[in-house]
Order: structure tokens, then sequence, then C-alpha cells
């Protein structure tokens, strides 16, 4: 076999411009399924984030057919929350308002929607940077904090107010001051956050009940069993209603962009042509390779070499393709990473986990490519060649 | 000595039914060590067919023929692989790797061989396959670089490196000018000689059969000696 890997590469670096055709294809496809991956976990890991950092062990919300991502939920009666303090477990009860506000950037004048916060200022549930100290900022009428981790198109915001103090806004058509920063991220449903006190943000939407809330936030009290309070409060409180641990309340989150939504589609069909294109590239190399040396082939046959001799040919030369096409793709896709990072804010992290998927699916590629291509061995029969 | 190559009653056809067309018809030869032996006719006579059948590249259908040792009528995959070990192929095209230097196209055939040898052995052997049929400084070119002449015996020593117990040829001369063509089999009936080992040259060419211990003519598949 070392003999018919060591035939395989000789053979392809014998013609470097096909060689270094067949890499490209393979660094194509490499960095395709890279970025989909990249850009698919950080929708996972954006999409959840506000869930990720309430402040809180058990979460209600209403209970829905399918799942429905935050900002698309519908509310459910304040007093459900109220009501789960009743459970011996459960130390303290608050609630998230959520909705989406218009933003009249003070630069350009131009509107652009804008996801607002509304909680508690006395509890502070969310455990966000730059949040826990500006809760009595947030207290004053017509406050806000801005998500210094917004997409630049609100304008300089965290800037601004970074050097010269508050700014004024129109958000909703209501005069709001920007006191303070916060850090979050922008996410596939939204571009920008904002954080207020409850009171504020039933100010920015004066249509919306106050006894409905998104979501309620239950802390329970020290070294109480999760599951047992988790039943305890489903058990209790109406069916209207979902009691979630923070994992299910993540994973609903998750599930709902990626089944719901064509996301989870579009990401996973790109991926499929990645590996496709991979596969199209690499056989196309390996066909010519085969059908050019057809007569040596079978030559070699006529020798005395076996089948199999031929098909560790085939296959070394596309695990030679494969990795030869996997490092440069890979380090492009690091690149790739940072820019995407640092232009979007999407937190793209190019792991342990993800190299080793993309490598195998890679091999695979390349390996499927060359099962494909050894068909045209059978051409390859002494007898009738001669 | 037993024989390189025994035949008895050989037959081969092709296709079935009305098309079926019968190719060589009762052949019986028998070929002894260090004879060279040109098997003439026209086309379609059957004469690749028999030489593809001695050099198990193709199933025997039916008689007997017995290869450097081994039946193979009926010979399973790893017979046919054995047989095709212990001959040497020559063919109408050189047919080297051409991303391989004339010594490594050599060392192809010492790769198979039955005890290893360690790859300086090879690397050796090679060159002294090579300088038989005077290449000795053309080791180290590639195919591309060579003339068709060249080719040629690099395609012979590559058949003869690893001391086959039979060389075959088919057409070998075809492809090369007068000269070139007497030259290359008069280089393989030299190494041949030197090794004891016979030789079968399917041609038409008139031009070599000069040097020919044995001619078998074939017509409409049957085969006849002329001297």
């Amino acid at each position: 076999m070392a003999i018919a890997f060591q035939l395989a590469w000789r053979q392809l670096r014998h013609e470097p411009r096909k060689l270094l055709a067949g890499i490209a294809g393979v660094v194509f496809s490499v960095v395709l399924m890279f970025m989909q991956i990249g850009f698919r976990d950080a929708l996972f890991v954006c999409a959840a984030g506000i869930q990720s950092h309430l402040a809180g062990d058990l979460f209600i919300i209403r209970r829905q057919s399918d799942n429905v991502g935050l900002v698309f939920m519908s509310q459910f009666p304040r007093r459900r929350v109220q009501q789960a303090l009743a459970v011996p477990e459960v130390q303290s009860a608050t609630e998230l308002y959520v909705g989406v506000a218009q933003w009249k950037s003070p630069w350009t004048a131009r509107t652009r929607g804008i996801l607002v916060l509304g909680i508690d200022p006395a509890v502070g549930a969310l455990e966000l940077p730059g949040v826990r100290e500006h809760l009595d900022t947030i207290r004053l009428k017509d406050s806000v904090l801005f998500d210094g981790r917004s997409r630049r198109e609100y304008g300089p915001v965290a800037a601004t107010v970074k050097a010269h103090g508050p700014i004024t806004v129109e958000i909703n058509s209501r005069r709001t001051k920007v006191e303070g920063l916060f850090q979050l991220g922008g996410s596939f449903a939204t571009d920008g956050n904002l954080i207020t006190s409850d009171l504020n943000f039933l100010r920015l939407f004066p249509s919306h009940n106050a006894s409905q809330v998104s979501v309620g936030i239950l802390g329970l009290k020290p070294g109480a069993d999760r599951r047992v309070a988790q039943a305890a409060v489903a058990r209790l409180l109406p069916p209207d209603v979902a009691v979630m641990t923070r994992d299910e309340f993540v994973k609903q989150e998750h599930d709902y962009w990626d089944q719901a939504t064509p996301i989870g589609f579009i990401f996973n069909t790109a991926m499929v042509i990645a590996f496709l294109v991979g596969i199209v590239v690499v056989h196309q190399i390996l066909y010519a390779e085969i059908s050019t040396h057809l007569a040596q082939y079978a030559t070699l046959k006529a020798m005395g070499y076996t089948q199999r001799f031929m098909l560790g040919i085939v296959t070394g030369a596309s695990l030679i393709l494969g990795l030869l096409g996997f490092v440069p793709g890979w380090a492009a896709s690091l690149g790739l990473y940072h820019l995407t990072a640092s232009s979007t804010g999407l937190p793209m992290t190019l792991g342990v986990g993800k190299t080793t998927l993309v490598l195998l699916l890679t091999m695979t590629m390349c390996l499927v490519s060359g099962s494909l291509a050894m068909r045209r061995l059978r051409a390859a029969n002494p007898a009738d060649m001669f | 000595m037993e024989p390189a190559v025994l035949a008895t009653n050989l037959f081969h056809t092709y296709g079935d039914g009305l098309r079926r067309k019968t190719i060589l018809h009762d052949v019986n030869i028998e070929v002894r060590p260090g004879e060279l032996t040109l098997i003439t006719g026209p086309s379609g006579s059957g004469k690749t067919t028999l030489l593809t059948l001695i050099g198990a590249l193709r199933a025997v259908q039916e008689g007997s023929l017995c290869v450097a040792g081994e039946e193979l009528n009926g010979a399973t995959p790893e017979v046919q692989t054995r047989v095709r070990r212990r001959v040497g192929y020559v063919f109408q095209a050189s047919n080297l790797l051409p991303f391989l230097t004339a010594r490594e196209n050599v060392m192809m055939s010492l790769n198979l061989l039955a005890e290893p040898l360690p790859t300086k052995e090879r690397y050796n052997r090679a060159a002294e396959a090579l300088a038989a049929v005077g290449l000795a400084d053309h080791l180290d070119d590639y195919p591309a670089t060579l003339s068709g002449g060249e080719r040629q015996r690099v395609a012979i020593a590559r058949a003869l490196a690893h001391r086959p117990r039979l060389v075959l040829a088919d057409e070998p001369t075809a492809a090369l000018d007068k000269q070139n063509g007497h030259e290359c089999v008069q280089l393989m009936r030299n190494v041949a000689r030197t090794q004891g080992c016979p030789i079968l040259i399917v041609t038409h060419d008139p031009r070599i059969q000069d040097i020919a211990d044995r001619i078998l003519r074939i017509d409409d598949g049957h085969i006849q000696e002329s001297t």
C-alpha cells in the first residue's frame, strides 16, 4: 500500500497545474463548510444570548404549540410569575418585557429596529457586563442602556457615550436618553439591543399591556432541587404557561432557528452543496488522472499488480488532495472567521470540534470522489487493451 | 525440464449464437526454455488472443494451458496474478508511467517478487537491467525525454528485470523503425538467452523473422509450425 500511495503522490506532483486546480477545489469547499458551520454555530450562540444571561434558575413562558424565538413569543399574565412564589423552593420571581422598537439614528435620521428588554431595576435580572452598575440610571424617566456590541448601523453610539456622556435619541418617536452601555451583541433576530426599566419599557410601548410579560424568571433557594421545583411550579400554574430550566430555554431557541425557520435548512443545504462541489472537483481530477493513465494501469495489471493496488493509488490520490486542500482551507477560514467576527460581532470561533468535523467531512468527500472515480478503473483491463 | 508454455487442445470463441466465432481452434503448442518463438498471421487470426491467454490476462475457455507451472483453465484471480508476476510483458507501446524515471519504471516489476528485495537491491537491479539494454546513462530520465526506441528498451528492461520465466511481446516493433526494431528484438534475445528464458513474440513484422528460433503461423484459428 505504501507503494500505491507513493505512486499516487508522484502522479499528482507530475502535473502541478492539475494538482493546484484540485487543491483549489478542495480549499473552496473546505472554506465554504467552515463558514457555514461557523455562521450556524454563531447563530445559535447569539440567538440564545439573552437566555444564557438571565439571572435565574427556572423560566416561565407562554406555552405554545411550536417552538418560537424569544423575540416572537406571545406574552402571558404577569400574575403567573408571582403565583410561582407559592412553591416553597422558589425564592425570587421577576419578569422580563421584550419588544422591538424603532431606533432613529441621530446621525443619519434613518430608523432601524432594535430589541428592547425591560427589567425590574430593583432585581436586575440580566447578568451582562455594564448592567449592574447602571441599574439606578435606568430608573430615571426615559433612559436606556445601549448594547455596545450592536451593529454599527445604529451610529457611533458607544464611542460618543464613552467620550461625551449621555446622548438623546428618538426611540419609537419618543425622546430617550442613552445613559450607559452594556455588552451583549446582535443576533440573527436583532442587530442591536437596549435595556431599560419595566416602567420605561411601558413608556416606549404605550400600547403594551403592563400585566402581560414575556418571561418570568424564578430564583430557587440554595440547595433546592431544580427538577423538583420545576415540576412543582408546573403543577401549580395553569397550563397556559410552560416552566423550563435554562438548558431547555436555550434549546428551544436553538430548535426554533434550526427547525422552524429556513435558516437551519439554508445552512444545511449550503453544507451539502459545499460537500458536493468538493466531490465533483476531486472526482474530475481523479477521473482525468485515471483516463490519462489507463494504458499504464492496464500494463501494471498485466505485470501482476492487483485491483486492490489500483484502488490504493486512487484512494491515496484522493486522501492527498483532501489533506493538501484542508490545511490552506483551514488557514483561510481562520482569517475569515476573524474578519467576520470583527465586522458583524458574531461569535465566530474555530476550535478543535469544528476543525475535526470539517476534516472528517473533507476526507469523506475525497474518498467518495475516489470511489466514484474507481469505476473508471474497470476500463483498465489488459485483455481488452492489447 | 518442464516447458514454459504447454497448450493442449486449446479452443477460444467470441460472441454467442449466430455471431459465435471460433478464434482459436484446437491449438497445441509447447514452448521450451531459451527459445525465441515468433507467432505470425493475418489480423484477426487469434495471435493476440493466444498471447493474452498465455499471459493470464484472459480466462481460458476450453482445453488446457499450463504457463510457468500453473494450469490456467479455471485459475482463480490469485493464480492469475501469480502467473502474471512470473511473466515479462512487452507491448506495442512502452506504456511507461510518465511520472516515474526510467529506473523507477523498471523497479515497478521488482516490487512484485515473491521474495521481496530491499529497496537498495531493487535500485541496483533496475540499474543493471537498464545497463543491459544500453541505457546506463539514462537511469534518471523521465519517459518524455527519451526517444521511442529508448522508451521501448526501458519497457524491455522492465519486462526482464525480475527474471521472468517467460517473456511475452505483442508487436513490440510496430512503433519503431527498422533499425530500432531489430535492436530491440536482438536485446530481448540476448538478455533472455543469458537468463535461459523463452520469448514469445506476436508480430507481423517480416523484418525480425531472421532472428527467431521457431516461427508459428496462425491462420483462421489453426496453428502450424512454419520452417
